[in-house]
């Protein structure tokens, strides 16, 4: 035997010797279970790099910030999308060179073809990629305004900064960016930080001095009753303990409605009727007419997502246009924590299993619901 | 035996038959091909860029020269920076210069090589206000056959073409030119009528989920209106979606092309449709999408034709309109034939027209024979159809449903009005202004959706600068013994009229009116969104600004008398009948655009401008009418067709004027029948553009479409 071969054979050894004193550490510290979680998803998620040599062009739209001549944050900056142009300004929680991680633009000439005056991108807060994006989809698809959401990957300055979650940021342009009408709206960010003529409007059903109908019809003058009793049956849908709105007042008829603006799938349990922490929210649902309305949209909808399988098809078709993306993805990192700097890496094997645990655990939880 | 140890020499003769004979069998191939293998896939790792490499070399030694080339557009920056250098989405002056054309334009540059070019509205080049470049390839022929797929169809489609661009002196190469859909392009369809405006289409976008105007932005609310109902209807189950506004036909023929195309389509596509004013109805325009035929990048798409796809006629007229292309499936390939032979010299590079013939053959038989022959357009729209997202509250967050049009701000309650003058009453919607002496000096408009009837004996005095205006059915009942008297009460200082501004569907009837003194500043009388309007035994006399005025709906007017200044009758896009009438003025007597008329036995006097024009493609019948002293009887502009029988012309300075106005349009064109001059300075006067006829007898088709009474032979 050479002295060639002999060589590498001890290296070999050593490299072998060296993965398997790492697990056994790891499963002393960590336990066998998480250690071999982890050294699997390492093992498959180099193995699958290695086969994602040359993956598919992205289906997701590419957007490519160009950041070069940006001084920091509110800076003026071109974004490429769909070899497009748009002067945009962007805004970033951290100096440009560390990796932000999180950009917000406003673009300075708002183009009729885009579907946002204002918009944010992140990093996805969850490692499947999807279930935020698809519990807005599912919000959106049962009628409740929802500001545009959509997976896309970036880059910035030709850097590929992976795929990231890109999201309107609901402003007085809510109206007019979706055709409806020419005037700028009132957004209310929320309950507590809302004006008084909202919190006086929301604070209405309290007053028990009027009856119940002439309640519900002085409240409809103001407020747009079936998109909040939409809105209760989106939140039981979606089995969500907290959803994120704000108030619009629409430019049409003053009345107030609600947009949702943030949501996940499943990380419930909804409250019940007296836990909803709004009046307005808890007075409809002790309206039995309402409540038998929202039911009605509840069975819609889980007969069109679970019957008819609309929600495990528009999962896979999204699913179906992230991979590539997914793949092409170097940085690999996706955003746990809402609004906190931690990150975590994760792998494709990961982000994959993750993903279809998320949609069968939505379905089964739907299927359970049927009466 | 022994194998010699020492190597064969490799000689000249030895590496030139290894090189020749593997480049021999390449050659061989190629040339023994069909060429629609060659794009195909090949086997033990041949590159398809190898192939056509080989392609070219054949090419290059066999291809005959060419004699066709493209047309030239130049475009010339003047001394400074070239205009394609600057800004782009950017418009920037610019001199254009083409066969037959040169003048200054609008130009601005997109990325990827795209140019869009405005031209001067009285200047359009070759009856086009705009036109859109982009960098062609031999892939681009593909444009040109959905163009010939979508016209057999039926649908008005862009036309495509491919030119070379020559910009500040630098050779651009082959650019796609693209017609764009906008107000020249619905007018050079005799779509005059029409709206144009554009929706979105991508269920997972929000924007363009209420349609925008392209340029008559007035109609936003009207559009808005008409498309909430629109999806409100299509967003329950169970309801007739036929009874939508939508154009079935064309929305079939937009399902079957979209179909066809398989297109790209990128985030956020809109569609342009056009609405018909005349008829109501909505049509899908079809636009080719952006990608070359790479599938939908959509999840699913929210436009209404798919939303149809669930009325199980729909469905059957789908699939009966692809049977029906199928079937003519032979003349598409002779046509596509033609269209490689006239473009693929031009848009393959020297020595490469096989490989380009090859990918175009496959791209024809990918649509005719894959798709068309093959593929099931059910299949591809199955399921695809979703409500963008929010859509019903936004659909319930505000009374758009209401304002159509737009409901006119101050309206004055009925009750007010009708506690104001003592002889009116209120029955239900109603405001009746019974027999009696009335004095308005105010403009009052009624509520919307209220109706105003004037009985007969009523007499209306206005002052100055007054009007009524009704959001509502009109009703005046006079009679020839007792009408309903009209004035200004200073006949020095005329009033304003009525005005009616309804929402397409409410009637009006006038009979026994005597109206004079009014028109400052509009007709004396005008009808906005009236179903019809139905004029019997009136007398309307202007002061100063036209005696009547109508857009949309249907006008019957019969033994009146319409006299006084300004334009006495002014009609856009109205069916109208016209029938023992007589207008008498001193400025011009009738103008049609668009819509259809008939005249019979009118007379038209003593006008100094025009006693009858029509333009934007009118067709008018005039029949046993008289045009006395006018200086010009007939006026037919910009594609109208004017039929005249039995009309006698009276010492008229010109009796036919023809010519072309709107340089996107053709010109005019009168048939005449049995007609009689008499004294007129000139006959004739017709450009270019135009033409005249004369026929023996009137067919009593038209007759009978026109809504003439028949004739007993």
């Amino acid at each position: 035997m050479s002295r060639n071969v002999r060589k590498r054979g001890t290296a070999g050894l050593v490299i072998t010797g060296l993965v398997g004193i790492t697990l056994i550490a790891g499963a002393v510290f960590l336990g066998p279970r998480l250690a071999w979680s982890i050294a699997s998803s390492a093992v498959a998620s180099t193995v699958l790099d290695g086969l994602a040599e040359g993956p598919d062009d992205h289906q997701l739209p590419v957007i490519e910030l160009l950041l070069e001549e940006a001084g920091g944050k509110g800076t003026e900056a071109h974004m490429l999308l769909e070899g497009t142009r748009y002067p945009v300004r962007v805004t970033t929680p951290e100096p440009l060179d560390e990796d932000p991680g999180v950009y917000e633009l406003d673009l300075l000439e708002p183009p009729d073809m885009l579907p946002f005056r204002r918009c944010r991108l992140f990093r996805p807060a969850s490692t499947d990629m999807l279930q935020e994006h698809m519990a807005l989809w599912l919000a959106g698809d049962m009628g409740v305004a929802v500001p545009f959401d959509a997976l896309v990957f970036l880059r910035v300055d030709g850097r590929d900064a992976g795929v990231m979650q890109l999201r309107e940021m609901v402003g007085p342009e809510l109206e007019q960016a979706r055709g409806r009408s020419p005037l700028a709206v009132k957004v209310i960010d929320a309950l507590e930080h809302g004006d008084h003529v909202a919190r006086k409007v929301i604070a209405l059903p309290q007053d028990t001095v009027l009856t119940r109908y002439a309640v519900r019809d002085s409240l409809e003058r103001h407020v747009n009753i079936d998109a909040c009793v939409r809105l209760l049956a989106v939140q039981r849908m979606l089995n969500a303990t907290v959803l994120e709105n704000a108030w619009v007042t629409g430019g049409a008829d003053g009345r107030i409605y609600p947009v949702l603006t943030a949501a996940s799938l499943m990380d419930g349990p909804a409250p019940d009727s007296a836990a909803t922490g709004n009046a307005l929210f808890a007075w409809i649902e002790e309206d039995a007419e309402l409540r038998a309305r929202r039911d009605r949209y509840l069975e819609e909808a889980r007969k069109r997502y679970v019957e008819q399988e609309v929600f495990a098809e528009q999962w896979r078709q999204e699913e179906r246009a992230l991979m590539p993306s997914l793949l092409q993805d170097r940085s690999k990192m996706a955003r746990i924590v809402e609004g906190h700097p931690y990150r975590y890496g994760y792998s494709v094997r990961r982000a994959v299993r993750s993903s279809t645990a998320s949609r069968n655990t939505a379905i089964r939880y739907w299927m359970d619901m049927a009466p | 035996m022994k194998r010699s140890a020492k190597r064969a020499r490799i000689g000249p003769s030895t590496l030139l038959v290894g090189v020749a004979v593997p480049l021999g069998l390449l050659a061989g191939v190629v040339v023994l091909t069909s060429p629609h293998r060659l794009t195909g896939k090949w086997p033990i790792g041949i590159q398809p860029e190898e192939v056509r490499t080989y392609a070219r070399w054949k090419g290059l030694l066999t291809e005959p020269e060419r004699t066709r080339t493209a047309d030239v557009y130049q475009l010339n920056g003047g001394a400074g920076a070239c205009v394609l250098d600057g800004d782009g989405g950017r418009w920037h002056r610019t001199w254009f210069e083409a066969d037959g054309y040169g003048d200054h334009v609008q130009v601005r540059s997109g990325e990827d090589g795209a140019i869009a070019i405005a031209f001067g509205s009285a200047t359009p080049f070759r009856t086009q206000h705009r036109i859109d470049l982009v960098p062609a390839t031999v892939r681009s022929i593909r444009a040109k056959y959905i163009e010939v797929l979508a016209t057999e169809l039926g649908l008005p489609v862009p036309e495509v073409s491919f030119v070379r661009v020559i910009a500040c002196g630098r050779d651009l190469g082959i650019h796609l030119k693209q017609e764009a859909i906008d107000r020249t392009f619905l007018t050079k369809r005799r779509l005059t009528d029409a709206t144009l405006f554009r929706a979105g289409i991508d269920a997972s976008c929000p924007q363009g989920m209420f349609p925008e105007a392209v340029d008559d932005t007035l109609r936003n609310a009207e559009l808005r209106s008409t498309w909430t109902a629109l999806y409100a209807g299509l967003m329950q189950e169970g309801v007739d979606e036929g009874a939508g506004p939508l154009d079935r036909e064309a929305t079939i023929a937009w399902l079957l092309m979209r179909w066809l195309e398989d297109g790209d389509h990128r985030l956020c596509a809109t569609v342009p449709y056009a609405l018909r004013r005349s008829t109501g109805t909505v049509m899908p325009l079809f636009e080719r999408s952006e990608g070359t035929g790479k599938g939908d990048r959509m999840m699913a798409t929210a436009d209404p034709m798919t939303a149809m796809l669930r009325d199980a006629s729909v469905v059957a007229g789908l699939k009966a309109k692809r049977e029906e292309l199928n079937e003519v499936r032979w003349r598409m390939k002779e046509r596509f034939a033609a269209i490689d032979q006239a473009w693929l010299p031009i848009l393959a590079e020297e020595g490469d027209l096989v490989w380009a013939r090859a990918i175009a053959s496959r791209m024809a038989d990918e649509l005719l024979d894959a798709r068309l022959a093959k593929g099931d357009p059910v299949a591809y729209h199955a399921r695809r159809w979703a409500a963008p997202p929010g859509l019903a509250t936004f659909i319930d967050a505000g009374p758009l449903l209401a304002t159509t049009p737009v409901a006119v701000e101050g309206a004055v309650p009925l009750e007010r009005l009708s506690a104001r003058f003592r002889s009116a009453r209120i029955d239900g919607d109603t405001l009746f202004f019974g027999r009696g002496k009335y004095e308005i000096d105010e403009e009052i408009i009624l509520p919307a959706g209220k109706a105003l009837v004037i009985e007969k004996g009523a007499r209306l005095y206005m002052g100055p600068a007054s009007g009524l205006m009704v959001q509502g059915p009109l009703s005046v009942r006079g009679t020839s013994l007792n009408p309903v008297f009209i004035r200004a009460v200073d006949d020095a200082r005329p009033f304003k009229g009525i005005a009616v501004r309804g929402n397409g569907s409410a009637p009006c009837a006038l009979s026994g009116l005597k109206m004079s003194g009014g028109g400052d500043g509009a007709a004396l009388l005008r009808f906005e969104g009236a179903s019809s309007v139905n004029l019997d035994r009136c007398e309307l006399r202007s002061a100063q600004d036209g005696v009547l005025t109508m857009v949309g709906g249907s006008l019957s007017m019969a033994s009146s008398e319409l006299a006084g200044n300004g334009t006495l009758l002014t009609l856009d896009q109205v069916r109208a009948t016209v029938v023992s009438t007589s207008f008498i003025g001193t400025a011009s007597g009738i103008v049609l655009s668009g819509g259809r008329a008939l005249f019979d036995r009118a007379s038209l006097q003593g006008f100094n401008g025009a006693a009858l024009k029509a333009g934007q493609a009118a067709q008018v019948l005039v029949l046993d009418t008289r045009f006395e002293r006018n200086a010009t009887a007939i006026e037919a502009v910009d594609l109208a067709t004017v039929h005249v029988s039995g009309v006698s012309f009276d010492n008229n300075a010109l009796v036919f004027a023809l010519r072309r106005e709107d340089p996107i349009q053709g010109g005019g064109h009168v048939v005449t029948y049995n007609n009689a001059f008499v004294g007129n300075a000139r006959e004739r006067e017709v450009d270019a553009y135009s033409t005249i006829d004369q026929q023996a007898a009137l067919d009593p088709k038209l007759r009978s479409d026109m809504g003439a009474e028949e004739v007993n032979p």
